[in-house]
C-alpha cells in the first residue's frame, strides 16, 4: 500500500495540531508531492504467463516479451470505488443529472431516437429568473455512483425519464409498475421522474397526467421537447426549494452530517455535540449548498458558499470534504473564466459566448460580499441585477493560476483516501482539461502523471482500455503527441491482453493505427521517399510488426501484406540482414495466400492505406530509353513536301519557340520508335538485399501510346552492384509515348513504380515519339559475305559486304534476294552503283541490271521475296591504253566486294488520297519504299599474290591499298606485277615463261590462274 | 551504479543516434519521455534536466545539448547524483561531433575511403 494512502477513518477523528503551524496550502502541496513520489512504486511487476498469441505469430521475438512487460506493468491496480467518468469536465458541476432509460423491450433504435431528442434540451433559461439550468443526460449510470450524490451534487441522479412501449390497455398496469421499480433504483435522490409511453391509445392515454406522457408512436411525438422542458422546470423548482431550505439552516440549528458512503460506519458513536463535529456538519452543508447554488445557476453565491465551506472544513481537517469544497470553488471559477467550456464538447450547451460576463453579473446575487460575513443572510434569490457586486465577484472568483493551485490542493486531500480514487482521478482529468485551455502542458502532465498511478478497484479490461485511451486523449490535448501515442499503444495492447477471453484485435488494430502520428509514422510511402528519415526507426518497426500481426489476427491478410510491404519498403535501411530475411520470409508466407496489390485499401474508419510500390527492391539508378538497332532505325526521306512543313512557325527565330523546343528537347529524346517494332529501355538496378532477389513480371509502364509490354523475370545476386536490365515492349499505336515507370512482382507483391517518385534516379528523358509502322526489307545475295568491309560503317547506312574475284573477261551473276519481312508492302526500289576508283573511265561499267524485272514484282507484299539480278562482267581494254598495265601493276584491280545498303527508311509517308502534292512520276499509288543498291569497287592488291612473303606483305599491304604505288621497298628490291589473260590450258605455258623471266630477278612469285 | 538502465542519444528528428543496453520496451518509454524532455528544456536553465518522466519502475533522466541532441537515460533506481555524469558522456559526444566525418543527426555515420 502506498505510503500516501491513509485510510479515511484513521485521519478522520484526529485533530490536526501537529500540522497546525504550517499553512494548509503548503502542507497540501507537500503531501501532493509526497504522494506522487510514493505512488511511483505502485505497479508491482508480476510474472505474467505467456500471452496466448506468443506462440502463434510471426516471430518478432522481442515483441511478445515487450507485450509481457507492458501487461505486467498494467496489472495490479487496486480498486476501491465507483466507476469513473473519464469524460468529466469542470462544467459538469453545474449540471443536473438526468437518467434516461428504457423499460421493457424498447428497440435500441427507437430509444436512441427519443434519447437524442431529449438530449437536445440540455439548457433551459428559467422563465421568472435569469438563470440557466444545465442538464446532463445519461442512459446508463451506476447506482453506486449515485450514493456520492451528497458529496458532489452533480453526481446525484435527480431526474429519471423512462421510455417504454405499451400497446394494449391491459399491459398498462404492469408497465406502470415497472416504471416504479425503475424509480426505486435512484429513488433516494430523484427530484422528479417522467414516463414516456409509446403505442398506447384510448382511454388511458387520454387522462392528463404530469408524470406520464402518452404517444401513439415514435413518429407522432412532437411534444417530447416541450415535455422535457416542463420536466426540467419542475426539477428546478425542487432544486430551488432544496437550496433555499438548506441555505436557511441557521448555524445554530442541528445540521445533519452529510457523508460519503464509506464514511458512514466511522461516525457511529461520535460525539455529536462537540464543536468540532458541529463545524464539520456546517462546513459540509455549506459546501453542499454551494453545489446546489452552482446547479441552480447562481455562480457567485456558490463561490461564496464554497469559500465559507473551505474555511470551516480546514479548521477541522475534514480533508475529503475540504477537497470537494476546493474543487467546487475551482469548478465555479472555471465556469466563470471559460464560458466556452473545457470539455471540448462544443459550445452547444454553453452560453452563447461573450454574453457570459454580463449574464454572470446579472445572475450574481446582490450583497454576496456581505454574505461572506453573514452567512445567515442567504435567503434572497438572485434575480436583482446589481452592479455593486463587482467587488464581490472579483474577490470570490479564483484567478486562472489559483484554480490550478486549488485543484492541486484538492487532489492532494483526495489522495489521502483510498476510497476516493475515482473522485481524485476525475479531479485530475478536470484539472488537465483546464490546463489544456491555459496551455500549461507541463503542469497538466504532472496531473496526468498522477492520474496514471491512482489506484482504483480491480478494473475490468474494458475499463483499463478506456482509461488508457482517455489518458492518451488528454495527452494529445496538451500537445504531448508522443506520450499520447505511448498510452494509446498500451490501450491497444490491453485489448488483446492474455487475460481477455476474446481478444479484440480489431480494437487493437484501430488503436494502433491512431498511435502512428505520435510515432511520426504515416502509412503513405511517399512521405518516406524524400528527405531524411523521421522518427525512431526501431520503434516504428515494432509498431508496424504489431499492425501486421493484429491485422492477421483480424483475418485480413491483405492488410498484413500492405503493412509488411510498407515496413520493408520504408525501413529497409534500418533492417539488419537477419531481419531482412525474416521480414521477406513472412511476407512471402502472407502473399502465398493473398498477393499484394496496388489497390488502396480502405479501412472502416475512413482511412485509406495507399499502395506500397517496392521502389527499393530492386533499386533503380538509371533509366535509359534505347534507340532501335541500326538496321531498324527509321530514316527520313527528303520529300518534295519540303522542310518548311516541319517547322510550324513562319519565323526564322522566335524566342517562344526556341524556349519550347528547349523544353521539349530536355524531356524528349531525339530518336523515334516505330510502331510494331520491339523497343527497349535499359535500367541499371541493384539489389540491396543480402540474398538473391527474384524479380518477376518486370515490365514497363507507359502512357500516350498503346504499348504491349513484354515482362521479364530476373534474378539479382545478393547485394549486387549496378546491373543492367533491359525491358522491352512493342508500341501498338503511334503518338508520343512516355515511360512512366515499371512494374514488378517481388515476394508476391505487385508494384507499380513511377519514375517521378523514385529518389535519386538518373534518367535521360522518358518521352519518345512513336512513328507509324514501316516496311522492312531483308537482303541476301548469292555471293558469300566478305569478312571485312570496304567502308567504315557510317551511322546512317547499313552495309553488307560480299566479295567476288574475277579475271578480265569473266562474268558472273549476282542475285540479290529482297524479302519483305515487315508488315507493310514495299513499293519502290532504287538502285545506284558507284565504282570507287579514280580511273573508272578506263574500266568501263562492270555492272548491269534490269530493274524492270524486279519492279514488276512490286509492290512487294509482306512475306514475299523478289529477286534482283546484277550481271558482273569484267571487261578491261588493255589495247587502247599503253600505261594501263603499268597502272594496274601499281594498283592491281579487284572487284573485291560491294556493299548493299539497306533500304532507307522513309519517315514521311505521303498517302495519295491525303496528299495531292505527290510527285506526278510516282505512278503507283501508295507508299514509296526506296531501295538503293550501291556498287563499290576498290582496287587493292589481292593478298593471295603475296601470301608466301607474309612478313613483307603485312608491312606493305596497308600502304599499298591506301596509297597506291607508294611502297617502301628495301634497297635493291623491286616488285614486279605480271598480268595476263589466260583462257586455255595451252596458254598457261606462255604465262609460265613470262614468270620465268621475272623469276630470275625476284625473290618470290605467285601466279594465279583463272 | 546497480540496477538496469538504458541509454540513448536522440537526434532532433526523434531518431536514435546511439543506443546502449537496449531494452525492447525501453525504446517506447524513452520515446514517450521526449515530450516531457522537450517541455522541460525550455523551463530549466541547465542542460541536465534531472528526472523528467517515469513509467512504472522506470525513471527517465534527460540531458539536452545546445544542438538539441537529447541524452535519455532509463533507470530503475532513483539516483539523481549518479546520473550527473551525463557531463562525461557530453564530453565524449562533443569530441565525436567535432570529427568532421561525423554527419550530424544521421543514424549512419559514413566514413568513405579517401
Amino acid at each position: 500500500v502506498p505510503a500516501g494512502d491513509h485510510d479515511g477513518a484513521s485521519q478522520q477523528g484526529q485533530p490536526a495540531q501537529a500540522q497546525a503551524r504550517t499553512s494548509p496550502a503548503s502542507r497540501a502541496l507537500r503531501s501532493w508531492r509526497r504522494s506522487q513520489a510514493a505512488r511511483a512504486t505502485v505497479a508491482q511487476p508480476e510474472k505474467g504467463g505467456h500471452p496466448p498469441w506468443a506462440s502463434a505469430g510471426p516471430p518478432p521475438r522481442s515483441f511478445t516479451e515487450e507485450v509481457k512487460f507492458e501487461l505486467r506493468a498494467l496489472r495490479g491496480w487496486d480498486f476501491k470505488m465507483s466507476v469513473p467518468d473519464y469524460m468529466q469536465c469542470a462544467e459538469d458541476h453545474q449540471t443536473l443529472l438526468v437518467v434516461v432509460q428504457p423499460v421493457g423491450i424498447v428497440s435500441e433504435e427507437n430509444f436512441f431516437r427519443i434519447y437524442k431528442r431529449i438530449c437536445s434540451v440540455s439548457q433551459i433559461s428559467m422563465r421568472d429568473s435569469q438563470r440557466v439550468l444545465y442538464i446532463r443526460y445519461r442512459h446508463h449510470y451506476p447506482p453506486e455512483n449515485n450514493e456520492w450524490g451528497d458529496f458532489q451534487t452533480h453526481r446525484k441522479v435527480v431526474g429519471l425519464i423512462t421510455i417504454t412501449d405499451c400497446f394494449s390497455a391491459k399491459d398498462w398496469p404492469q408497465t406502470f409498475e415497472k416504471f416504479h421499480v425503475q424509480k426505486e433504483i435512484y429513488g433516494s435522490t430523484l427530484y422528479d421522474s417522467r414516463l414516456f409511453v409509446f403505442g398506447l391509445q384510448g382511454e388511458i392515454a387520454e387522462q392528463a397526467r404530469t408524470d406520464v406522457a402518452f404517444y401513439p408512436n415514435y413518429e407522432d411525438c412532437q411534444t417530447v421537447e416541450k415535455r422535457i422542458e416542463d420536466f426540467i422546470e419542475s426539477l428546478f423548482i425542487v432544486l430551488e426549494s432544496k437550496r433555499l431550505d438548506r441555505a436557511t439552516d441557521k448555524s445554530g440549528d442541528k445540521i445533519p452530517l452529510l457523508c460519503v458512503p464509506f464514511e458512514k460506519k466511522d461516525f457511529v458513536g461520535l460525539d455529536t455535540d462537540s464543536r468540532h463535529y458541529k463545524k464539520r456538519c456546517q462546513g459540509r452543508m455549506r459546501k453542499h449548498v454551494g453545489d446546489l447554488c452552482l446547479q441552480a445557476g447562481m455562480l457567485q453565491d456558490s463561490l461564496v458558499h464554497y469559500h465559507m465551506s473551505v474555511e470551516l472544513l480546514r479548521s477541522v481537517n475534514d480533508f475529503l470534504w475540504l477537497g470537494a469544497a476546493l474543487e467546487g470553488l475551482c469548478s465555479a471559477s472555471v465556469i466563470y473564466h471559460y464560458p466556452g467550456g473545457t470539455g471540448g464538447k462544443g459550445g452547444a450547451r454553453r452560453f452563447p459566448g461573450s454574453t457570459l460576463p454580463a449574464e454572470a453579473a446579472n445572475r450574481h446575487r446582490p450583497g454576496a460580499q456581505e454574505v461572506l460575513i453573514d452567512p445567515g443572510a442567504l435567503t434572497t434569490n438572485g434575480i436583482n441585477p446589481d452592479t455593486s457586486t463587482e467587488i464581490g465577484r472579483a474577490k470570490n472568483c479564483l484567478s486562472p493560476e489559483d484554480i490550478i493551485d486549488k485543484y492541486k490542493e484538492a487532489i492532494s486531500y483526495y489522495s489521502k483516501y483510498k476510497n476516493a480514487g475515482v473522485i481524485e482521478l476525475e479531479a485530475c482529468i478536470k484539472a488537465v482539461r483546464v490546463l489544456a485551455i491555459q496551455k500549461r502542458s507541463m503542469e497538466a502532465s504532472e496531473f496526468l502523471q498522477n492520474a496514471v498511478y491512482i489506484n482504483l478497484r480491480q478494473l475490468s479490461e474494458e475499463e483499463k482500455i478506456q482509461r488508457y485511451s482517455i489518458l492518451s486523449e488528454l495527452y494529445e490535448l496538451i500537445g504531448f503527441h508522443r506520450k499520447s501515442a505511448f498510452f494509446k499503444r498500451v490501450a491497444a495492447m490491453q485489448c488483446v491482453a492474455p487475460s481477455i477471453a476474446e481478444p479484440g484485435w480489431r480494437a487493437c488494430y484501430k488503436l494502433l493505427l491512431e498511435t502512428l502520428p505520435g510515432y511520426s509514422l504515416s502509412l503513405d510511402p511517399k512521405d518516406f521517399s524524400r528527405g531524411t528519415h523521421r522518427g525512431w526507426a526501431a520503434v516504428q518497426m515494432r509498431l508496424l510488426h504489431e499492425l501486421v500481426y493484429a491485422s492477421r489476427r483480424m483475418g485480413n491478410p491483405a492488410l498484413s501484406v500492405r503493412h509488411l510491404s510498407f515496413l520493408l519498403q520504408t525501413m529497409l535501411d534500418f533492417l539488419s540482414d537477419q531481419e531482412k530475411k525474416d521480414v521477406t520470409q513472412s511476407l512471402e508466407n502472407y502473399t502465398s495466400k493473398c498477393p499484394g496489390t496496388m489497390e488502396p485499401i480502405a479501412l472502416p474508419g475512413g482511412l485509406t492505406l495507399p499502395p506500397v510500390p517496392f521502389t527499393k527492391l530492386p533499386i533503380v539508378r538509371h533509366v535509359k530509353l534505347l534507340n532501335l538497332p541500326a538496321s531498324l532505325r527509321p530514316h527520313k526521306v527528303k520529300s518534295l513536301l519540303g522542310q518548311n512543313m516541319s517547322t510550324k512557325s513562319p519565323f526564322i527565330y522566335s524566342p517562344i519557340i526556341a524556349h519550347n523546343r528547349g523544353e521539349e528537347r530536355s524531356k524528349k529524346i531525339d530518336f523515334q520508335w516505330v510502331q510494331g517494332d520491339v523497343c527497349e529501355v535499359q535500367l541499371m538496378v541493384y539489389n540491396p538485399m543480402p540474398f538473391e532477389l527474384r524479380v518477376e513480371n518486370m515490365g514497363l509502364l507507359t502512357s500516350g501510346v498503346e504499348f504491349e509490354s513484354l515482362p521479364a523475370a530476373l534474378s539479382l545476386p545478393a547485394e549486387s552492384g549496378l546491373y543492367p536490365v533491359t525491358l522491352v515492349g512493342v508500341p501498338q499505336t503511334t503518338g508520343t509515348i512516355t515511360v512512366n515507370g515499371y512494374h514488378t512482382t517481388v515476394f508476391g507483391v505487385f508494384s507499380d513504380c513511377l519514375l517521378d517518385n523514385l529518389p535519386g534516379i538518373k534518367t535521360s528523358g522518358s518521352t519518345v515519339e512513336v512513328i507509324p509502322a514501316l516496311p522492312r526489307l531483308q537482303i541476301s545475295t548469292s555471293l558469300p559475305r566478305s569478312a571485312h568491309s570496304l567502308q567504315p560503317p557510317s551511322g546512317d547506312e547499313i552495309s553488307t559486304n560480299v566479295s567476288v574475284q574475277l579475271y578480265n573477261g569473266e562474268s558472273q551473276q549476282l542475285i540479290i534476294k529482297l524479302e519483305n519481312i515487315g508488315m507493310e508492302p514495299l513499293e519502290k526500289l532504287e538502285v545506284t552503283s558507284k565504282v570507287l576508283t579514280t580511273k573508272e573511265k578506263l574500266y568501263g561499267d562492270f555492272l548491269s541490271w534490269k530493274l524492270e524485272e524486279t519492279l514488276a514484282q512490286f509492290p512487294l507484299q509482306p512475306g514475299k521475296v523478289a529477286t534482283f539480278t546484277i550481271n558482273i562482267k569484267v571487261k578491261l581494254d588493255f589495247s587502247c591504253q599503253e600505261n594501263l598495265l603499268q597502272d594496274l601493276s601499281d594498283d592491281g584491280i579487284s572487284v573485291s566486294g560491294f556493299p548493299l545498303s539497306s533500304p532507307f527508311r522513309q519517315v514521311v509517308r505521303p498517302r495519295v488520297e491525303g496528299k495531292p502534292v505527290n510527285p506526278p512520276e510516282s505512278s503507283k499509288a501508295g507508299d514509296y519504299s526506296h531501295v538503293k543498291v550501291s556498287w563499290l569497287c576498290r582496287r587493292h592488291l589481292p593478298c593471295d599474290v603475296w601470301a608466301s612473303t607474309e612478313s613483307f606483305l603485312k608491312r606493305s599491304f596497308e600502304p599499298f591499298s591506301e596509297r597506291r604505288g607508294c611502297v617502301c621497298l628495301k634497297a635493291g628490291f623491286s616488285v614486279v606485277f605480271v598480268l595476263g589473260q589466260c583462257f586455255g590450258k595451252q596458254s598457261q605455258g606462255s604465262l609460265s615463261a613470262l614468270f620465268g623471266v621475272a623469276n630470275s630477278r625476284v625473290l618470290g612469285t605467285r601466279r594465279f590462274v583463272g | 551504479m546497480s540496477g538496469s538502465f538504458y541509454f540513448v542519444i536522440v537526434g532532433y528528428r526523434d531518431n536514435p543516434v546511439f543506443e546502449m543496453k537496449v531494452l525492447p520496451a525501453g525504446k517506447f518509454i524513452a520515446h514517450a519521455a521526449l515530450d516531457l524532455t522537450d517541455e522541460n528544456m525550455w523551463l530549466l536553465n541547465n542542460m541536465f534536466l534531472k528526472t523528467v518522466d517515469k513509467f512504472n519502475e522506470w525513471f527517465v533522466s534527460a540531458h539536452v545539448t545546445t544542438g538539441h541532441m537529447r541524452f535519455i537515460m532509463l533507470h530503475d533506481i532513483r539516483q539523481e547524483d549518479g546520473i550527473k555524469n551525463f557531463t562525461d558522456v557530453y564530453d565524449l559526444y562533443m569530441k565525436t561531433v567535432h570529427n568532421i566525418w561525423w554527419v550530424l543527426h544521421q543514424f549512419y555515420v559514413q566514413v568513405s575511403n579517401f
